[in-house]
Order: structure tokens, then C-alpha cells, then sequence
């Protein structure tokens, strides 16, 4: 339903230009879940802003691409008609509950005015529900989100509930006009554990309710784990490995992939193996390197990498890898070595 | 929020009682009574009944409780140049005309301050924006009494004498002094405006463009609502909060511009008795006027205030501001 | 396995599949492109690059200048000459002559010389009695912080100029009386900002993350308070000297301040409106340097602010 074809995004600072999406190529299926993982400034939230077209319109270039939702490119809509697709067709969540909201109107008004914009209209233009319909509306959705005394706290101003509460305000806000897709930007990043484990729960709960897709956006592999069905590991503006998460993390190709994996702590951990931290930073994407992004950190580069962006290699259905290692040419001992390899890098 | 408010009241309460004491005290440090000043040539026996009136023949503490006491009934004295007129008497005359100046100024200031710092924040970095700049920094740098002088030269006496010459009329659209009709009223608003112009106009673009980059204003514009709404609706609307608690401020910058502007149009209103009063040593009624002033300053200044709290719903129990 | 798509565009150099290994360069991850600057060298170098606070900056040193050398090179400010009073701009007198024939350029160097004295001189005096009023008050903290404070939230709503006019009728007027009254209250404001920060020195986190890292008292100072405080008290010490400048003005125009034969940007204005409309350049030489002088000022402070706030640079 989602499809993004080679986004090129950068943005102009007084440093120069940032180049900071490199050519995405994504797919996120129906009625499913799919992350985009990657460290800050990777380009991520980016992407995601894109499609929605949020991005500040006066430092932002989309340099080429299409984003095609159910087959319509937005990057082609009038902004007339993106307001259509903003909250009816995609709702969005942000990572910090605490500024996401308007401080100085109820929490009330602000889901009801979403419903209020996208209700439906009669022949003459004029809309089907009322004001106070709307709000009843509202209240339902707080009651949806799982939010107790709804009645009474639609009335009350952001500053009177908690992070946790607020995000469900969020989600309530980016839900209330039943939309195809959820871009949730870094949702649970802001939030203590125990309440990331909840509101992951509530979105799935909403997702599959509303048969909606959710793409989420993370820099952290754990809350992927057991929520998304794909992932998409970015690095470096572009997208280096993409697959179901099964294969992702039993699999995975791209050693920035394995690095990271290494780098969460799991339950059933051998004793023995210390959490590894990835050395070095990411390129600056002012300047980003004319090879692989990932070469210069690489425990396993080699000189093609450091000369020539590796293609996408497709290993089985559905999972893909921008590497080198898995050209066809590349000899087989290098491959087969390279955990060892990665090991003693650590 | 009771707890702000009550404590609000209390300070502006202490405010005003320092400045009537600190008034009473100075006044009494200057050498004479204020009925001897060496500027009045009054006979010694006329003079004593005088002092003895105003119980200026009481010990000193004696006299402040009968100050005090005299300023609880509204009783601000009388005037020693304007003979037999009360303080009281020139305030009521004099006052709505300085009111009805300030309030002119003030609509003024605030409309175009506003516009001008919203269209700026909309298109920063464009022409409106340095335009907006330039307005601001010139309303702040160059005072009213330059202002003032300019636009009488240029419009009052230049332009009408052009408008003569074509003409053959003495009409002037903009008279150089008095208070009369609409006409009179245009130079001095927009000279004594040109101040909080400035800094309404500076507050509200930055405010602006604070708000412009918040969480919440993209968390509107994903919902897909226009962006008129988005950009009155919750730019603007939280925008304004602090530039409102700067208005309450602007009323004591436009008394001492009034002080300015009514002498510089020969304005019968209160800034004129007041400057006059201090030029011409009438000690009472530049007691009377300060106090005057001090009052309706300080308690303008604190309603504004007050109603800030009523406005912004995240200035809770203890007038703390919360995100 | 298969090659989803391989792109070559024109112009890309030629590919060579050389599947030698190669080291990690760790360095070559972290050369970092930007320059990387100090607190203070961002700042000069924002500031440095901000054209109208820098023409503003040159035009105060300019003005002061002027103000200093002046008066030696001009010294008959106060020379009457009733055979040539009123007279308009020429050779002899570049800006014209006043009312009592005097040198209306000479007068102009000595105003300027009065005028910015006494922004200047109230101004360092307010800036040392609110560091140390504020200072004292952060430092100290409880009961005494909190009485300190309402005694400022009291100075602070009574209204300066009524201060001004008051001081000005009961006292003699002069520069020192003038310099007093701008004293008396000034300093409240910069009292109350030194002692927010030293406050949020005293709380905040990352002062406390220093101390823990086993930064010294010295260099918790030099790192942390000194950035955060010198900063704001810069650009409002900036700032508030053309307010000391106007008030001067002001209160000489409506003819208390500063009384002639002296001479000061403010009672030559006066001077000038009396002639008013004849006698321009008796109003419009000190208007135009009062004027410039406040505009330099305040995009210089502009400047300032802008340049010592890292969030503004980007």
C-alpha cells in the first residue's frame, strides 16, 4: 500500500547541505507492522516526515523520488489535497508527549478538531456531524485509548496528565478518522520502560481493531523485537538491510545489522559475551563518503567499499542487504570469516 | 492561582505605600514648607494661617498619618499655581483626556505591533520581515519628543504649507497642537504608539517563531486541518500569551510618553500638569500626580497580570508556568 | 541470490570490484567536517559576520571617541557671542550658532561627552550593584533570598520614570543627581537576573554532573557560570545604556536633567524645539546623534544576544 521509491531528501544548513535521505527504497505492506531502525541523524524520522510532507518546506529539498500510497505519489498532491491524506488516510505520533500537544487548548478540542476536519459531508458541502458530536466522539476515543475518567478529563489542558497519558492522547488524535497508516516517530523514546511496554500494547491493539498499518520509527532494536513484523536498518541516509524481523534477527547480513543486534541485551545471554558497543560515529551526511556509509566503522571492510556504494542483494523472499560481502565475486573465505572477524573487533 | 494572585496584590499594596512615603519624605527634605519657597511673595500672617491649614505646624509623622489619612478620602491636596484648585479637581479634568490619548495609542500599538509581528514571523527572512525589523528598531531607538518634532516639521508645517500654496486653504489635516476633533488626535496617537509599536511588534515575532517550530504545531498540521486554522489556531493563539503580559508593562512607558507627547502638542491632559508642576515648583501638585501615577501604573499593571492567569491554563495553583 | 538493481550512473568511476580487505579507520569515521568551535569562538565569530551589529559596534567606539577627544581639541562650549547668534551652518561654525550665539559643533562634542558619561558611568554602577545584590541573594538562598526578593519585586513596580522626575525636583539638577536617580532603582532588574542564575547554577543538573566528575570550584566557575552568566549580563548591560542615554534626554527636554550653560544631547534638544520650526539644525544635530547612537546600541546588544546564544547559531 506504501511504497517509496528512491528518496532523495536534504536539507540546507550553514553548514551546507545535509543529504540526509540517500535514495530509500521502501515497501510497508497492508495491515501489518514494519520499523525503521536506525541511529539519530540516520536519516529515519526524515523519511518518515516526508510522506506526510511535514518536513519545513523553507530548508527541506526532495531531491527525486515517489511515495506512492495506494498507488498515488504525494510528493504530487496540492497541499489542498495532502490535508485530505494528513490524519484521514495517515495519523502520526512524535516522540515527546510532553511538547506534542497544544498547551492551551483542552484535550477535548484537540482530537475532536481532527474528527471535526475530516467528517463526512452532505451534497451541500456541509458537514454530517455537530460540534458536540465531534467532542462525544472524542470522549469515545479517550475511552478506546484506555484513558479512566474520559467525561471529565476531555475538558482538562495537556499539563494535567502524564507523559504516558499524553501519548495516548497522541494516539487517540492520529486514530480518531480511522486511518490507513500510523507513523509512529520514536513513540516510546521519551517514555519510562514500564510505559513503553503499554503503549506498544495499545497500538497494536488499535492497529488490529482498525486493520490499519503502522510503520514505526526506532533506534532501538528491542521494542522491534516482538512488535514488528518487518524491519528496515538505516544507516548513513539509506536503507542497509531490510527483511522480515525473524530474518533479521536470526540472519543477519549487513554488519552494521549485527552490530547492533550485539549491542541489546537479551535474556537468555551467554555470560561470557559482553555487551559490544559500535566504535566510531556515523559519516557526516554534509559530505557522505562516496562508498559504503558503514565502510570507514567496518570490522570486514574492503577497498571496493571504501570506492563504491554496494547494490541491493535480495538473499531469500523479502529479505535484502547493501553489502558487499554478498556479491556473487566476493570470495566465499571472507564471508564465512567475517564473525570472527567482527568478534575480535570488540 | 489564589495564592499568585493574593501575593501579586499584596506586592503592588507595599509598591504604592513606598512610593506615597517616599514622596512624603522628599518633599518634606526639601528646604521650606511648600508654601515658601522663595517663589511666592505671600504675607508671613497669611502664610502661617496657610501652613496651620494643612497642618503643616504638626510634628512630621503627625502630618504623614494626615496625609495618609487625606489620600484614603481621595484627597490629594491643593494646587499652589493653579490657586484654589485641588490635585483632585485637575486629575478628574485632566486625566480622561490623557486616557483617551493612551487608549488611542495603545489600540494603535497593539494592532500594528501584532499584524506586523505575525506577518514578519510568517515570512521570516523575507521582505516583510526586514521591514518589520527595521520599524522596530527605529521605534525603539529614536525617541517620541525626536519623533514628535519631525513629524510636526514635515507634516504639520511643511505639508500644510504646501497644501496652502495649491489650495489657498488653511486647513490643517494635522494640526501641530491641542485636542480638539478626530485630525488633532492622529499625529500625537502615532507618535506616542511608535514606542509600543516597536515593542510589540519585536515580542510578537519572536513569540512567533518560537511557537512556529513547536512539537505542536506540526502535531496540527498532521492532522490535516487548513493552514489558516493551524496558523490561528494554535500559532498564533499561544503566540500572544506572552505578549500580552508585555501590554500590562506598555501602560508605564505610555505615561511617561504622554509626559512627552501632550507638552510637545499642547495636550491639556495630565503629563502636561505633571512636567509643569515640576518646572514650576508646585510641590503639592507634583506630589499629588506622582502618586497618581504610581497607583494607576502599578494597579494596571497587576490587573493585566491578573487577567494573564485567567488567560493561560498552565499557570496552576503556584503561579508556576508548566509545559 | 541476485542483484535487485545496480546503479551506474554516467560519470561514476568505473567500477572495480577489489574485494581486498582493508583496516577499520575509525578516524576517518570521526573527522568531522563542520568546524568544531568553543563557546566564545562560535560566538565572536557569529558576531563577527553580523554586519549591523558590527557597523553598530565601530559607531559607539566612534562616539565615545568622539566624546573623549572632543572637548580637548574644542574647549569654548560655553562662549557666547550675542553678534552672532542663530546663525545657520557655515564655515566658521559648522553647525551653526544658538540662541546666545555659542558654537553649536563644540556644544555637540561636549553633549556628547555628558551624555554618554553618564550612560556609561550609571550603568557600570547598576551592573556592580545588581551582581552584587543578585549574587548574594543566589549565594545565600532561604529567608534571605526570599525577603530579598520581594523587596525587589517592590523596586521593580515602581515606575523609573517617576523616580527620575521626583529625585530630579527634590535634588539639585546635574550630572550627579541624574547619575544618583538612574541608581537609585536601575539596578533591580540585572539583580533579579544574577540571581536566577546563580540560583540555576546552584540546582542545575549538569553543575551537579560537573561536581561529580570532580570538576574543581574554579572550573565549575570558568566552565559553567561564566558562560551562562556573563553572556545575559553583556548584552543587558548593552542594552540598558541607551535606556540611561534617553532618560537624560528625556528629563532634560522637559527641562529637568542637565541645566545649561552645560551642554548634554538632551537640553540641546530643548533648545532646539524652542527655536522650533526655525533654527533646524539646532534640533537635528543632537537628534541625529542621540538617535544613531541609541540604534547603534541596541543592534549591537541585538547582535550580542543573538551571537552568545547557541541556539540561534546553529
Amino acid at each position: 500500500m506504501l511504497e517509496i521509491k528512491d528518496l532523495r531528501v536534504s536539507f540546507h544548513t550553514y553548514s551546507g547541505e545535509v543529504q540526509a535521505v540517500r535514495g530509500v527504497n521502501l515497501t510497508v505492506p497492508d495491515h501489518d507492522i514494519t520499523a525503521l531502525v536506525g541511529e539519530s541523524g540516520c536519516g529515519k524520522s526524515m523519511t518518515a516526515q516526508t510522506i506526510v510532507r511535514l518536513h519545513d518546506p523553507a530548508i527541506t529539498e526532495i531531491k527525486s523520488g515517489q511515495i506512492l500510497l495506494d498507488g498515488v505519489d504525494v510528493l504530487q498532491l496540492s497541499d489542498r489535497e495532502m490535508q485530505q491524506v494528513r490524519g484521514k488516510e495517515v495519523g502520526m505520533i512524535f516522540q515527546d508527549p510532553m511538547t506534542s500537544l497544544n498547551p492551551t487548548m483542552t484535550v477535548g478540542a484537540q482530537i475532536a478538531e481532527v474528527i471535526w476536519q475530516h467528517a463526512e459531508r452532505d451534497a451541500q458541502g456541509k458537514r454530517t456531524i455537530t460540534r458536540s458530536q465531534a467532542m462525544e466522539q472524542a470522549e469515545q476515543l479517550l475511552r478506546e485509548v484506555k484513558l479512566p475518567d474520559p467525561e471529565k478529563r476531555i475538558r482538562q489542558y495537556p499539563h494535567e496528565f502524564s507523559g504516558g497519558q499524553r501519548q495516548r492522547i497522541m494516539i487517540a488524535i492520529a486514530m480518531a478518522c480511522h486511518p490507513k497508516l500510523l507513523i509512529a516517530d520514536e513513540p516510546t523514546t521519551a517514555l519510562d520502560v514500564t510505559v513503553q511496554a503499554q503503549i506498544l500494547e495499545l497500538m497494536r491493539n488499535m492497529q488490529q481493531q482498525r486493520q490499519a498499518s503502522i510503520i514505526i520509527i526506532t533506534h532501538d532494536l528491542g521494542v522491534v523485537a516482538n512488535f514488528a513484523r518487518h524491519v528496515s536498518v538505516m544507516y548513513g541516509g539509506m536503507i542497509v538491510e531490510s527483511g522480515e524481523t525473524r530474518q533479521i534477527f536470526e540472519h543477519p547480513e549487513h554488519p552494521y545489522t549485527h552490530a547492533l543486534l550485539r549491542a541489546i541485551p537479551t535474556k537468555g545471554m551467554d555470560k561470557k559475551r559482553e555487551l559490544t558497543v559500535i566504535e566510531g560515529v556515523p559519516p557526516d551526511l554534509v559530505k557522505p563518503p562516496e562508498g559504503c556509509p558503514f565502510a570507514d566503522r567496518c570490522p570486514c571492510a574492503m577497498r571496493v567499499c571504501k570506492a563504491h556504494l554496494p547494490p541491493d542483494f535480495e538473499m531469500e523472499a523479502g529479505h535484502s542487504c547493501r553489502c558487499w560481502l554478498l556479491d556473487p565475486d566476493c570470495p566465499r573465505e571472507l564471508r564465512e570469516k567475517r564473525r570472527d572477524i567482527e568478534d575480535a573487533a570488540t | 492561582m489564589k495564592k499568585y494572585i493574593l501575593g501579586r496584590v499584596l506586592v503592588a499594596f507595599v509598591t504604592i505605600f513606598v512610593v506615597i512615603t517616599l514622596t512624603f519624605i522628599l518633599m518634606r527634605l526639601i528646604p521650606g514648607t511648600p508654601f515658601n519657597t522663595g517663589n511666592t511673595n505671600m504675607d508671613p500672617e497669611a502664610l502661617a494661617q496657610l501652613e496651620a491649614n494643612y497642618g503643616l505646624d504638626q510634628p512630621i509623622f503627625r502630618q504623614y498619618l494626615i496625609y495618609l489619612n487625606n489620600l484614603l478620602h481621595g484627597n490629594f491636596g491643593t494646587s499652589i499655581t493653579y490657586t484654589n484648585r485641588s490635585v483632585t479637581e485637575i486629575i478628574l479634568r485632566s486625566f480622561p483626556v490623557s486616557l483617551d490619548l493612551g487608549l488611542r495609542a495603545m489600540i494603535f500599538g497593539v494592532v500594528a505591533g501584532l499584524l506586523l509581528g505575525i506577518e514578519a514571523a510568517l515570512h521570516h527572512n523575507q521582505f516583510i520581515d526586514r521591514f518589520s525589523t527595521v520599524v522596530a528598531i527605529v521605534g525603539i531607538s529614536v525617541p517620541s519628543f525626536v519623533l514628535g518634532t519631525l513629524l510636526q516639521l514635515v507634516l504639520g508645517v511643511w505639508f500644510s504649507g504646501w497644501i496652502k500654496d495649491i489650495f489657498h486653504t488653511d486647513f490643517q489635516l494635522f494640526p501641530l497642537a491641542r485636542w480638539e476633533s478626530f485630525r488633532y488626535t492622529i499625529l500625537p496617537s502615532f507618535v506616542l504608539a511608535l514606542g509600543s509599536i516597536a515593542s510589540i511588534t519585536r515580542m510578537m515575532r519572536s513569540s512567533m517563531l518560537d511557537v512556529i517550530s513547536q512539537d505542536y504545531v506540526k502535531t496540527a498540521r498532521s492532522k490535516g486541518i487548513s493552514e489558516r486554522t493551524v496558523v490561528w489556531k494554535h500559532e498564533i493563539r499561544n503566540a500572544l500569551l506572552p505578549v500580552v503580559t508585555i501590554i500590562g508593562r506598555m501602560v508605564g512607558g505610555l505615561c511617561t510618553g504622554s509626559f512627552v507627547v501632550e507638552n510637545l502638542f499642547a495636550i491639556p491632559g495630565l503629563g502636561k500638569y505633571y512636567v509643569n508642576s515640576v518646572t514650576a515648583r508646585d510641590y503639592t501638585l507634583t506630589m499629588g500626580l506622582t502618586i497618581f501615577y504610581a497607583i494607576f501604573i502599578v494597579s494596571s499593571t497587576l490587573l493585566v497580570d491578573i487577567v494573564y492567569c485567567f488567560v493561560d491554563p498552565r499557570i496552576s495553583l503556584t503561579g508556576r508556568r508548566k509545559r | 541470490m541476485s542483484v535487485l538493481q545496480e546503479r551506474s550512473l554516467p560519470g561514476e568511476k568505473e567500477l572495480v570490484k577489489d574485494f581486498t580487505p582493508v583496516p577499520r579507520d575509525l578516524a576517518a569515521s570521526q573527522r568531522i567536517n563542520r568546524l568544531s568551535l568553543t563557546y566564545w569562538q562560535g560566538a565572536m565569530m557569529t558576531l563577527r559576520k553580523n554586519k549591523a551589529a558590527m557597523t553598530g559596534l565601530v559607531f559607539i567606539i566612534l562616539v565615545v571617541l568622539v566624546g573623549i577627544i572632543g572637548p580637548i581639541l574644542y574647549p569654548n562650549y560655553q562662549k557666547t557671542n550675542l553678534l552672532a547668534t542663530l546663525q545657520a551652518p557655515s564655515e566658521k561654525h559648522w553647525l551653526g550658532t544658538d540662541l546666545l550665539g555659542r558654537d553649536t559643533f563644540t556644544r555637540l562634542l561636549w553633549g556628547t561627552r555628558t551624555s554618554l558619561m553618564i550612560g556609561f558611568v550609571a550603568e557600570t554602577i547598576n551592573l556592580v550593584l545588581g551582581i552584587l545584590y543578585g549574587g548574594i541573594s543566589g549565594y545565600v538562598g532561604g529567608k534571605v533570598d526570599v525577603i530579598m526578593m520581594r523587596i525587589i519585586d517592590v523596586i521593580v513596580s515602581i515606575p523609573q520614570m517617576i523616580i527620575l522626575i521626583l529625585l530630579q525636583t527634590v535634588m539639585s539638577n546635574g550630572v550627579g543627581t541624574l547619575i544618583f536617580s538612574l541608581c537609585v532603582t536601575g539596578w533591580a532588574g540585572l539583580a533579579r537576573m544574577v540571581r536566577g542564575q546563580v540560583m540555576a547554577l546552584r540546582e542545575n543538573e549538569y553543575v551537579f554532573a560537573a561536581q561529580v566528575l570532580g570538576a574543581s570550584r574554579w572550573e565549575i566557575l570558568r566552565r559553567h557560570l561564566l558562560p551562562n552568566t556573563v553572556g545575559p549580563i553583556l548584552v543587558n548591560y548593552t542594552m540598558s545604556i541607551p535606556g540611561a542615554i534617553g532618560a537624560e534626554a528625556f528629563l532634560s527636554y522637559i527641562g529637568l536633567g542637565i541645566p545649561v550653560p552645560a551642554a548634554s544631547w538632551g537640553n540641546m534638544l530643548q533648545e532646539g524645539a524652542n527655536q522650533f520650526p526655525g533654527s533646524l539644525w539646532l534640533f537635528f544635530s543632537p537628534a541625529i546623534i542621540f538617535a544613531l547612537t541609541i540604534l547603534a546600541f541596541n543592534l549591537f546588544g541585538d547582535g550580542l544576544r543573538d551571537a552568545l546564544d547557541p541556539k540561534m547559531r546553529k
